[in-house]
């Protein structure tokens, strides 16, 4: 009877472990963006997809060479952080995706290697305008009406970059795959060369969503 | 019939067999022109398994035009099997210090077997002098 009642409880304990074991996974818990913890998707861009693309493309950028070296007046290579503007984004994809999510990890990079700097008084259409208000009145009440002056502050923009995302989707049985594309030009304002370009792929596939990769 | 059995047992573990061990052939020029600067290693070593999917061949680095260091690895997956891993790069200042990047995020990599690969990272600022290689089995 005593064995009987040990084994019972003995049983017991170990069900409860493993039960709070079970429980403890489950449970909320922060975990590194960057980390390879995070849910990857099938259909949806993850976090994890849009630092890749971004880290690939800011990568392939500084490889380049492009950024952060400019002729003077006087004909003399001068290096000077590059002035970029964000350029027309195209979502071609089936889901909402904000353009920062790729775009801001990339002028981060360009910003803190001290290449490129971004310039928050043009819109995607390149007029005045853009992401930050106060500046943008400031550059408005500046500049005169037919653009030929600028005050000394305003600065000439160097590059544009646009952006494109694509989704491609396949199956086959219960396997699914979506792969995204991100490509991306810097454009030459002043030429209207696409002085460089790349792309950057991102398939994934599988039945369901998982956690980690 | 036991025999039967046995047979179809053998038959479909040699299908199972055949189709994990898919191993790629490589063929390069026997001597390289390439002037490679190569970085003699440090490893800290706590996961075997992943060392014999993952062997680091050799490390080269070398600065773009404009002074960014760049540093390629050459990953050999030892086995006969496709092996998936996750590798990082950190950068490190003249001060030692760690340097916060969008560039140092997890990113993952498949071989086939007995496949030669390199990876590459990308020195975030211009005064990055060190660097450390991660390598991490996925799931981990």
């Amino acid at each position: 009877m005593n064995t009987l009642i040990r084994t019972f409880v003995a049983t017991l304990t170990i069900g409860s472990l493993f039960l709070i074991v079970g429980c403890e996974s489950e449970r909320a818990h922060r975990i590194d963006p960057a980390g390879p913890e995070t849910i990857t998707t099938i259909r949806r861009l993850d976090i994890q997809d849009a630092a890749d693309a971004a880290a690939a493309m800011s990568q392939s950028l500084l490889n380049s060479g492009r950024l952060g070296r400019h002729m003077d007046a006087t004909g003399q290579m001068i290096s000077r952080p590059s002035v970029i503007a964000i350029d027309r984004y195209v979502n071609n994809t089936s889901q909402q995706i904000d353009r920062d999510e790729v775009l801001k990890k990339i002028r981060v990079t360009l910003n803190k290697a001290g290449v490129a700097q971004t310039i928050v008084t043009i819109n995607d259409k390149g007029d005045l305008g853009g992401e930050s208000n106060i500046a943008s009145k400031y550059a408005r009440e500046n500049t005169a009406v037919d653009r030929t002056q600028y005050t000394p502050e305003l600065q000439l923009v160097d590059y544009s970059l646009t952006f494109k995302i694509l989704e491609k989707k396949a199956e086959a049985g219960k396997i699914r795959q979506t792969t995204f594309t991100f490509q991306m030009s810097l454009v030459d304002v002043k030429t209207g060369l696409a002085v460089w370009e790349d792309e950057k792929q991102i398939t994934k596939q599988g039945k369901n969503s998982s956690v980690g990769w | 019939m036991a025999n039967r059995f046995t047979q179809l047992t053998l038959l479909v573990l040699l299908a199972v067999m055949v189709t994990g061990c898919q191993t790629v052939n490589t063929y390069e020029p026997a001597e390289s022109k390439a002037d490679k600067h190569i970085v003699f290693d440090k490893r800290v070593i706590t996961d075997d398994s992943l060392s014999n999917k993952a062997q680091l061949q050799q490390l080269i680095s070398s600065h773009t035009p404009d002074g960014f260091l760049r540093v390629q690895a050459q990953l050999y997956n030892g086995t006969n099997k496709r092996a998936k891993f996750n590798y990082r790069f950190e950068w490190f200042d003249e001060a030692g210090m760690l340097i916060d990047t969008p560039l140092s995020t997890w990113k993952q990599i498949s071989l086939a077997g007995r496949e030669t690969s390199m990876i590459q990272g990308m020195a975030p600022t211009k005064n990055t002098v060190d660097f450390k290689l991660k390598l991490l089995e996925p799931g981990s």
